[in-house]
């Protein structure tokens, strides 16, 4: 069964996003092993509709795997230093960016003329609260999350029916 | 004396912008027309360090004068139904408000790590999606750059906000 993490927001709402451990074995382990994470939460000004934080603190690099430029809504990703020049710096500080795809317009952008692919390692299904959310905080503006391990059995096989 | 114009903002702040008459003739008097405007503005989402509006409501034809594709913090811009088509709103023009410099960016209160900009860095580009890119008519210019990026740190931050520009007489 796929590792899951619970995203909870301070104005509201709460989702649930399943790690791509096939796909981003690396990235998804890093991340676990990151959990619980508290951050603050923004829109994107360049990348069209993702809401990001640059704000988790993890123990190791972020590789480059399931390389995306073009998020799908719903994608939960993070960039590897090697990207663009801010992240490398962020990863030289132990740090690294969190984005969440919530709307069908989106690119990942180091800068406003930079590109990125980004490392596509978890995915949220709960799309209608996802979108409600992004343009929640669009529109109103910054959010403290807090992501927490979901590791009860019987609460997925209820998630995933 | 250059014709100025003055933006209030509905959480606190004003700023004094002067049209550039010389440079962008038609486009500073259909907007100054178009004034008193009240309207909601907005962080961009696709181009970067830059408040906007989609509804000040002119007159005439917008054409194309001053013509940018990279902002520069304080700039005052529209764009011409020429350039934007496709998200031109019949009786209306856009106006965006470029904040920078780079060493004034409001990311640097919100992050734990600093940014630390280089040359590599551009704040702001003009466009019309999120790939195509367009260039907009430069009107006016805010001079005052520390209170202006007070100001779109607040609404970066907290969201849309009431504005109101008006002549100053």
């Amino acid at each position: 069964m796929p590792k899951r993490m619970k995203i909870t927001f301070e104005k509201g709402g709460e989702l649930e996003a399943e790690f791509l451990e096939d796909k981003a074995p690396v990235t998804s382990r890093i991340f676990w092993k990151a959990l619980p994470i508290d951050a603050t939460m923004i829109h994107c000004m360049s990348a069209g509709h993702e809401t990001y934080t640059d704000d988790i603190r993890v123990s190791e690099p972020i590789p480059e795997e399931n390389l995306v430029h073009a998020g799908k809504v719903g994608d939960v990703a993070t960039v590897s230093g090697r990207q663009t020049t801010y992240l490398t710096q962020l990863e030289a500080d132990g740090m690294t960016t969190l984005c969440f795809v919530y709307g069908p317009d989106q690119r990942f952008m180091g800068t406003n003329v930079q590109t990125n692919r980004a490392t596509v390692f978890a995915t949220i299904r709960d799309l209608k609260k996802l979108r409600e959310i992004g343009h929640r905080m669009r529109i109103h503006g910054k959010e403290k999350v807090k992501m927490i391990p979901i590791e009860d059995k019987s609460e997925a096989a209820k998630w995933r029916k | 004396m250059a014709k100025m114009i003055k933006i209030n903002f509905e959480k606190g702040g004003e700023l004094v912008a002067t049209l550039l008459e010389d440079d962008a003739p038609v486009t500073c008097k259909l907007i100054w027309e178009a004034l008193p405007v009240s309207e909601k503005i907005l962080n961009t989402n696709i181009s970067g360090q830059c408040l906007f509006c989609d509804y000040i409501p002119i007159s005439g034809n917008l054409p194309t004068e001053n013509l940018r594709h990279f902002g520069k913090g304080g700039d005052v811009a529209t764009i011409s139904p020429i350039e934007y088509i496709e998200n031109t709103i019949k009786g209306y023009a856009p106006i965006y408000i470029v904040y920078g410099p780079k060493t004034l960016s409001p990311h640097q209160d919100l992050h734990k790590t600093p940014i630390k900009y280089d040359d590599d860095t551009v704040i702001h580009r003009f466009k019309k999606t999120l790939m195509e890119t367009c260039r907009a008519n430069i009107f006016a210019k805010i001079d005052d750059l520390e209170t202006l990026n007070e100001i779109a740190a607040r609404i970066r931050y907290n969201g849309m906000e009431g504005f109101t520009v008006a002549r100053l007489q």
